[in-house]
C-alpha cells in the first residue's frame, strides 16, 4: 500500500547553516517524483529527512496526512536504494533480498515466495546464491532494488541509484526502474542531478537550487514553460538573449520587433532575457529574423548543430534536422527565425517569467 | 496538508545514547573512581584532612627525588637508544633490498610482543653476576665483565625491546611515502644526505615522534625490568610498588603521591602526542611506494650486518630462554645435557597457571570484544562530546603504569559492597581496562572503511539499531575486531605489572609464576614457562596474520 507524502514548511539546519529553508510540497500516491538539482542543493538531505535518517528542524513531513517526524526509520516502511548499492557484503543475494522480510516476521514460505517473485522481476534469479563481491555493478543495483521493493514499502526512496553505472547500463537500468515502479505503483522519490534521466523516468520533477524548490511539474511543462532562467538553463539547453519587451513585442539588438502574444498582459515595457532552445530557431539563408554568421557546425546524423554569432555579438546554438543538402559552411551569413509560441521570456534578473501559462500549471507545489 | 501540530524536535532515546551512557558509567566506576580515590589519597593526612605533606616528603627527600630522576634518566636513555637503533634499521630496510627482510620483520614483531622482564631475566642469566657468559669469561679468560645491573641494564633490555615499536612506526611511514617525493628532491638537485635531512627526515618526524613517545610511556610505566635488573636503581613504578606493598607499614598515601607524579607525567606525554604530534602527521598515500634497491659491495655488507646484528641482539634473550628451558637441571641449577625436565616440572607443579592465564585471558577478551566494538561504534558513528570523552577514556589506561592501576583497583574494591579484591573478576577487569585500546583502535579503523549506507539500508528494511549492529555492522567488522582482539590477548598474557598487585594464589598466571620462579632462582621452570608464553605469542601472531591478511601490525 503506497501513500502520498506531504511536506509542510519543512526546514533543515546543520548548526547555524540553513540547508533547506521552509519547503512545502506534496507527492501524490503512486507517483514517480524526482528531485533534480545541481550538486549540493540539498536533494540527499531532503530525501534522508523522508527516510528518517536526518532530523527535521521545523515543519512536518506526513505520510497520508499522518506526521512521521518522530517515527524511527525502521518503522516508516520505506524502501531505500543507495548510490553505492549498500548491498550487505556478507550475505548472498537471496539473503540480502529476504533481509527486510525476516524483520517483518513473515512465514518462511511467504518469504520464499515473495523473494522468488521479485528476483524474477528484476532478473537476478540466477545469481540467488552468489555473494555480492562476485556481482557486477548493475547486478548489485538490481539486488538493492529488489531488496527495497520486496517489503512492499509505502515509499521508495532512491538517491542517485544509477550514477555509479556506465552509460549503457544507466539507460537500461532506468527503464527497469521505471517499469517496475509503474507496475507496482509505489510512491517513489528519486534523486538525480542528471536532467535527462529525470525527464525519462519521472511523472513529475521538482527542480531545486540551494534548498529551494524552483518549480514542480511534468517533464514536458518544465521543458516548455520554465518559471525562471535557472530552470530554463538546467532542463535542456537554452540560449539566453538580451532583448526589450516593448508594447507586447520583443525587440532584439538592432532588429525589428517580434510580436509576442504570450507575454503576461500586466508586463510593463522592460529589459528581458529571452530563452530560446536550439530547436526553436529556424535557420535560413534569406528568411526573416536575427542575422548572424555560422562560426561552427557539428553533424550529428539526425540533426546538425550550428553555432551562430549574431550581429549583437552573442553566440547561439541551433539545431536543425539534417538535410540531404550540404552543411552550411563556416562564415555564411544566416537569418535565424524564431518559433515565437515556444519562446520563454524572463525578467532581466532571470528570477521570474513574463510568459503566459506558467501560473496555470503551478501544480499544488 | 496536515495542520502543523506541535512537533517534538527530538526522536525517542536512541539506543546508542544508552550504550554511550552505560560505557561512560562503567568507565566512571572502574577507571575514574579507582584512580581518583587512589590519587586523592595523596593529598590527605592520616585523618582524611587536606595535606601536602606527602608531596613535601617526595620533593625534599633525596630518596624519592632520586627515583623520579632515575625514571626520567632511564626513560630518556631508552627512548634515545630505541630511536637510534630503529630509525637507521627502518631506513635501510625501506631503501635497500635486505635479504630475509620478511623474517627480520617477524622477529622484530615477536620481540615487541614479549614481556620485557623476561628479557631482563635472560640478560641476567647471560651476563649477570653468575651468568653463563660472565662465568665463562672469568674462568677461561680471567677477565671480569662490566656490570649489567642498574641503569645500563635497564637501558639495554628496554632499548633492545622497544626499538621494535619505533621500527614498526617508522617503517610504516616509509611504506606510505611516495617515491616520487624522493625523486622530486633528487631532480631538484637535492640528493644524498641533504635529501635525507631536508625531505625524508621532516616527513618522518611526526611518526618518529609518535613512536618515541610510545617508547617513553612504556618505559616510564614498566615495573618488571627495573625490579629485576635495576637492583638499587629504583624507578617510580618500583617505588610505588615497594611503598604500597611494604610489609613494614604500607603507606597508601605516599604511594598515591608517587603515583600522581607518574600519572601526571605520562598523561602530559599522552596529551602531547594526541594534541600536538598526531595533528602534525602528514597524510601520505603512496601510489608509487619506495622500491628497495639491491645493494652490493662493502655498503651492502654493512647494511646487512647492521640489520642482522640489531635483530639478533634483540632476539638473543628470547632464544636463550628457550634454549635454557631444554637444559637439564638438578635442584635449581642447570646441569649438562638436554631434556624436557623443566617442562615436566613446570606442568606438574604450576600447570595451573597456564590454564589460569588462558581462562582469565579468555574471559577478558570476551569482555573486551563486547565493549570495544560498541565503543568503537559510538565513537566513529556518533561523534559528540560524550563519545569523544569516551574515546579518551578508553585510550587513557595505556598511559597509566600497570602497577598504579592495579593499586587503584585494589584500594577501591576491597570493601563491601564493591568487594572484588582477590577474585578472578578483578583480574579480568584489570586486563579488560588495560588492553581494550588495541581492540577499540582496530575496530574503529575498520568501521571507518564501512560506508554508513549499508547500516541505513538495514534500518530502512525494518531492522532495529541493535539488530543492524549485530547482523550487519559487526559481521562486516569481524576482521578488524579479530585482529585487535588477538593483539589484546597477547598483551594480556604477557601482562605483569598490574596483575602482580591483584593476584592471589588461585589467580596466578604464567607471567606471575615466571616472575616468582625467577625471584626464587628456579631458572629451569622459569625458562620453561617463559617458552610456553613465547610459543603462545608466536602462534597467536601467526593466527593474526592469517586472520587479518596483513603483513604488518599497526599499534
Ligand atoms: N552532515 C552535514 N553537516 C553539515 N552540512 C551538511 C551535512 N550534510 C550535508 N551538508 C550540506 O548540505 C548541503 C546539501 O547537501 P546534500 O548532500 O543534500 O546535496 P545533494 O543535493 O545531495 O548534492 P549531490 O548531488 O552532490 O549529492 C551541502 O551544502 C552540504 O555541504
Ligand atoms: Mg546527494
Amino acid at each position: 500500500m503506497s501513500v502520498s507524502i506531504q511536506f509542510d514548511r519543512v526546514v533543515k539546519r546543520y548548526g547555524s547553516a540553513t540547508i533547506i529553508p521552509p519547503l512545502s510540497l506534496t507527492v501524490k500516491d503512486g507517483e514517480f517524483f524526482t528531485l533534480l538539482g545541481p550538486s549540493g542543493c540539498g536533494k540527499t538531505t531532503l530525501l534522508r529527512m523522508v527516510a528518517g535518517f536526518n532530523t527535521i528542524e521545523e515543519g512536518v513531513i506526513a505520510f497520508d496526512g499522518k506526521p512521521v517526524n518522530d517515527m524511527p526509520p525502521a518503522q516508516r516502511n520505506i524502501g531505500m536504494v543507495f548510490q553505492n548499492y549498500a548491498v550487505f557484503p556478507h550475505m548472498n543475494v537471496r539473503r540480502n533480498v529476504a533481509f527486510g522480510l525476516h524483520n517483518r516476521r513473515l512465514q518462511r514460505d511467504e518469504i520464499d515466495r515473495r523473494v522468488d517473485e521479485i528476483m524474477e522481476t528484476v532478473h537476478i534469479t540466477e545469481y540467488a546464491s552468489r555473494m555480492p563481491d562476485r556481482l557486477s555493478g548493475g547486478q548489485q543495483q538490481r539486488v538493492a532494488l529488489a531488496r527495497a521493493i520486496v517489503i512492499h514499502p509505502n515509499v521508495l526512496l532512491m538517491d542517485e541509484p544509477l550514477s555509479n553505472l556506465d552509460a549503457k547500463l544507466r539507460l537500461e537500468m532506468r527503464n527497469v526502474i521505471r517499469d517496475i515502479q509503474h507496475s507496482l505503483g509505489i510512491t517513489t522519490i528519486y534523486v538525480t542531478h542528471d536532467q535527462e534521466e529525470a525527464m525519462a523516468v519521472s511523472d513529475r520533477i521538482a527542480v531545486m537550487e540551494q534548498g529551494v524548490i524552483q518549480q514542480v511539474g511534468t517533464p514536458k511543462r518544465l521543458y516548455q514553460r520554465p518559471v525562471n532562467r535557472f530552470v530554463a538553463g538546467f532542463i535542456g539547453r537554452s540560449n539566453l538573449l538580451n532583448a526589450r519587451l516593448e508594447g507586447g513585442s520583443l525587440v532584439f539588438h538592432g532588429t525589428r520587433a517580434f510580436p509576442y502574444p504570450n507575454a503576461l498582459p500586466a508586463a510593463a515595457d522592460q529589459s528581458v532575457i529571452v530563452s530560446v532552445r536550439p530547436e526553436e530557431f529556424i535557420v535560413s539563408k534569406d528568411g526573416g529574423g536575427l542575422s548572424g554568421k555560422v562560426i561552427n557546425s557539428i553533424f550529428l546524423g539526425l540533426n546538425t548543430t550550428y553555432f551562430v554569432k549574431l550581429d549583437s555579438g552573442e553566440t547561439v546554438e541551433t539545431v536543425e534536422e539534417s538535410t540531404i543538402d550540404s552543411i552550411i559552411p563556416q562564415g555564411t551569413p544566416v537569418k535565424l527565425g524564431l518559433k515565437i509560441d515556444k519562446l520563454n521570456v524572463f525578467t532581466a534578473d532571470g528570477k521570474a517569467s513574463l510568459t503566459r501559462g506558467i501560473g496555470e500549471v503551478a501544480e499544488d507545489a | 496538508m496536515p495542520s502543523a501540530p506541535m512537533v517534538m524536535k527530538k526522536r525517542k532515546a536512541d539506543v546508542w545514547v544508552i550504550v554511550s551512557l552505560s560505557a561512560a558509567a562503567l568507565y566512571a566506576l572502574f577507571l575514574l573512581y579507582p584512580l581518583v580515590s587512589l590519587l586523592s589519597k595523596s593529598v590527605m593526612d592520616a585523618d582524611g584532612g587536606f595535606s601536602l605533606a606527602n608531596f613535601q616528603r617526595i620533593f625534599t627527600r633525596a630518596y624519592y627525588l632520586r627515583a623520579i630522576g632515575n625514571s626520567f634518566k632511564v626513560t630518556l636513555a631508552v627512548t634515545g637508544v630505541a630511536v637510534l637503533l630503529a630509525a637507521p634499521l627502518a631506513y635501510l630496510t625501506a631503501v635497500y633490498r635486505i635479504k630475509g627482510r620478511g623474517v627480520l620483520e617477524i622477529l622484530i614483531l615477536v620481540s615487541s610482543m614479549s614481556a620485557p622482564f623476561i628479557g631482563a631475566y635472560s640478560w641476567i642469566m647471560l651476563f649477570g653476576r653468575s651468568g653463563d657468559v660472565t662465568v665463562w669469561v672469568r674462568e677461561t679468560l680471567g677477565l671480569s665483565m662490566p656490570d649489567i645491573y642498574g641503569f645500563q641494564g635497564i637501558v639495554i633490555v628496554m632499548g633492545l625491546q622497544l626499538y621494535s615499536l619505533v621500527y614498526m612506526f617508522v617503517s610504516g611511514a616509509f611504506k606510505s611515502m611516495d617515491n616520487s617525493l624522493i625523486e622530486a628532491s633528487e631532480s631538484l638537485g637535492c640528493g644524498g644526505v641533504r635529501k635525507l635531512l631536508k625531505v625524508v627526515f621532516p616527513l618522518l618526524l611526526p611518526t618518529l615522534a609518535a613512536g618515541a613517545l610510545m617508547v617513553f610511556m612504556r618505559t616510564f610505566a614498566d615495573y618488571g625490568t627495573p625490579a629485576l635488573i635495576g637492583e638499587g636503581y629504583v624507578t617510580l613504578p618500583v617505588m610505588v610498588y615497594k611503598t604500597f606493598m611494604s610489609e613494614t607499614g604500607a603507606n597508601d598515601a605516599l604511594a598515591a603521591a608517587i603515583s600522581l607524579v607518574a600519572v601526571v607525567t605520562t598523561t602530559a606525554v599522552f596529551l602531547f602526542q594526541k594534541l600536538v604530534v598526531s595533528r602534525k602527521k602528514f597524510s601520505m598515500s603512496a601510489l608509487h611506494p619506495i622500491r628497495p634497491k639491491p645493494v652490493r659491495g662493502i655498503g651492502g655488507f654493512l647494511a646487512h650486518a647492521y640489520c642482522y646484528l640489531i635483530v639478533a641482539l634483540a632476539m638473543l634473550p628470547q632464544c636463550y630462554v628457550v634454549y635454557s628451558s631444554f637444559r637439564n637441571t638438578s635442584g635449581k641449577l642447570f646441569t649438562s645435557g638436554y631434556g624436557l625436565g623443566s617442562y615436566i616440572e613446570a606442568f606438574e607443579t604450576v600447570g595451573r597457571t597456564i590454564t589460569n592465564t588462558y581462562a582469565l585471558g579468555f574471559a577478558a577478551i570476551v569482555a573486551i570484544v563486547l565493549t570495544a566494538t560498541l565503543i568503537a561504534y559510538v565513537v566513529v558513528r556518533r561523534p559528540n562530546p560524550l563519545n569523544a570523552a569516551l574515546d579518551v577514556a578508553t585510550m587513557f589506561p595505556e598511559t597509566v603504569a600497570g602497577s598504579i592501576l592495579g593499586i587503584a583497583l585494589l584500594v577501591s574494591f576491597s570493601r563491601r559492597p564493591l568487594l572484588f579484591s582477590g577474585t578472578a573478576f578483578i583480574m579480568v577487569l584489570c586486563y579488560t581496562i588495560r588492553r581494550l585500546p588495541y581492540t577499540v583502535r582496530s575496530s574503529s579503523a575498520i568501521l571507518q572503511q564501512i560506508h554508513p549506507s549499508v547500516e541505513e539500508a538495514s534500518i530502512s528494511l525494518g531492522a532495529s539499531d541493535m539488530k543492524t549492529f549485530y547482523r550487519v555492522t559487526l559481521p562486516m567488522m569481524t576482521p578488524g575486531v579479530l585482529s585487535g582482539a588477538i593483539l589484546s590477548f597477547i598483551m594480556i598474557i604477557t601482562e605483569l605489572s598490574a596483575s602482580i598487585i591483584l593476584y592471589t594464589t588461585r589467580t596466578k598466571t604464567m607471567t606471575l609464576e615466571i616472575y616468582s620462579q625467577i625471584i626464587r632462582g628456579n631458572d629451569g621452570v622459569a625458562a620453561a614457562i617463559s617458552s610456553v608464553l613465547t610459543f603462545s605469542t608466536i602462534i597467536l601472531l601467526a593466527v593474526f596474520f592469517k586472520v587479518s591478511g596483513k603483513k604488518e601490525i599497526e599499534l
